[in-house]
């Protein structure tokens, strides 16, 4: 005779997904690599946004995932802009998890970081060779021993942008192991979307309105869409850019590369 | 669409804890379901059916409490219910902030036996 009996679980479902996001997440850091999670509604403009993007930041080294339910049309662009652009097709799943990220970074080369591997027998003392510029914590080395993994990290140098799927609804959900999440929205769309649309636009870290220059030719009314994005996300930055006419992106470069600094 | 992966690991998760419990089987499953967690539970119970065949889980019960979701007023701080297209709060006229109330996803607890 068996007792049928309660057993409290009180346990998130996408516990393993954040998980595993958190790893990614350090594990980049450490390879000095900032990671970008862009996401947007199909025909945003997310692809036109990273070769943008590319092009201001060219000074660092550049990574991409590209998601898409099926094709890999934006990959082979970027491939054939010189850029490391590795695909991931999900075949009908709506948006990447952090499973699927983890098992693409294993395939792909981000390069030895200015700092060289740990070995045993590795010369502790305090004579850093290195010709770049991080924060030194001397206090925390004494007596000429310290930890033997350094507490002292790389600077940011790569990018590495995961072009998620185009969606404006699921992937605000997910964790991938980014360190920003960015929104592409676009003056095409409407000025409800984040109305409509709230998790994607309260989760993000930085806007991008995109096609601001076909403003004249539409009724975007920029007053509702800034209350609706202030209404759900006091600070986000919010930047205008167009790609035909390229205004809007050293701004957020910069805003970028401020970003990577702070990690 | 998304429900059949979330499934696996609504199953994974409640066969795992049952095994620490030393159970043999999942008779029930109370899942906590936000409506802005981006899930919807009729689809978790749909796949469910099909899925849950041949694991501990198998034609377990799954239970669902909804939460609506809730903005929180950023003058007066009461809670309320969002209407559409509008972020303002019925009580004071003031405007509604995000809150936590209504991403909910987790599960509460699992019958066993």
């Amino acid at each position: 005779m068996h007792d049928v009996r309660k057993v409290d679980v009180m346990e998130n479902i996408l516990d393993e997904n954040d998980h595993i996001a958190e790893h990614i997440k350090e594990h980049m850091r450490q390879h000095g690599i900032m990671v970008i999670n862009e996401m947007g509604s199909p025909g945003a403009g997310k692809t036109t946004v990273l070769k943008n993007l590319i092009q201001n930041l060219n000074d660092m080294k550049t990574f991409v995932i590209e998601g898409d339910i099926e094709s890999d049309i934006d990959t082979v662009a970027l491939q054939d802009l010189g850029i490391q652009a590795v695909q991931i097709n999900t075949f009908g799943a709506c948006h990447l998890d952090a499973p699927m990220i983890d098992h693409t970074l294993d395939h792909m080369d981000f390069g030895q970081g200015p700092h060289h591997d740990h070995d045993q027998d590795h010369d502790h003392h305090h004579h850093h060779d290195h010709d770049h510029d991080h924060p030194h914590h001397h206090d925390q080395h004494q007596d000429g021993n310290h930890p033997h993994h350094h507490d002292i990290q790389q600077p940011v140098e790569g990018i590495l942008y995961i072009e998620n799927v185009g969606n404006l609804v699921c992937p605000a959900e997910f964790s991938i192991g980014e360190h920003v999440k960015m929104l592409i929205s676009t003056v095409t769309e409407g000025s409800d979307k984040p109305y409509k649309y709230p998790l994607a636009f309260e989760k993000a870290d930085v806007i991008v309105l995109n096609k601001v220059d076909l403003i004249p030719h539409l009724d975007f009314d920029e007053a509702f869409f800034m209350k609706g994005v202030r209404a759900l996300n006091k600070e986000v930055p919010v930047f205008k850019v167009s790609h035909k006419t390229g205004e809007g992106y050293p701004q957020l470069a910069q805003w970028i590369r401020e970003k990577a600094r702070s990690l | 669409m998304h429900e059949y992966p979330i499934t696996l690991q609504i199953i994974k998760i409640a066969e795992k804890h049952c095994r620490e419990a030393g159970g043999e089987k999942v008779k029930k499953i109370h899942l906590v379901v936000g409506d802005y967690s981006g899930y919807i539970g009729d689809s978790i119970r749909m796949y469910f059916d099909a899925i849950g065949q041949g694991t501990l889980c198998e034609d377990a019960e799954i239970q669902i409490t909804r939460v609506k979701p809730q903005l929180k007023c950023t003058g007066c701080g009461q809670h309320f219910e969002k209407i559409p297209m509008s972020f303002s709060c019925p009580h004071c006229g003031g405007e509604g902030g995000p809150s936590s109330v209504g991403k909910e996803f987790y599960i509460e607890t699992i019958e066993i036996e």
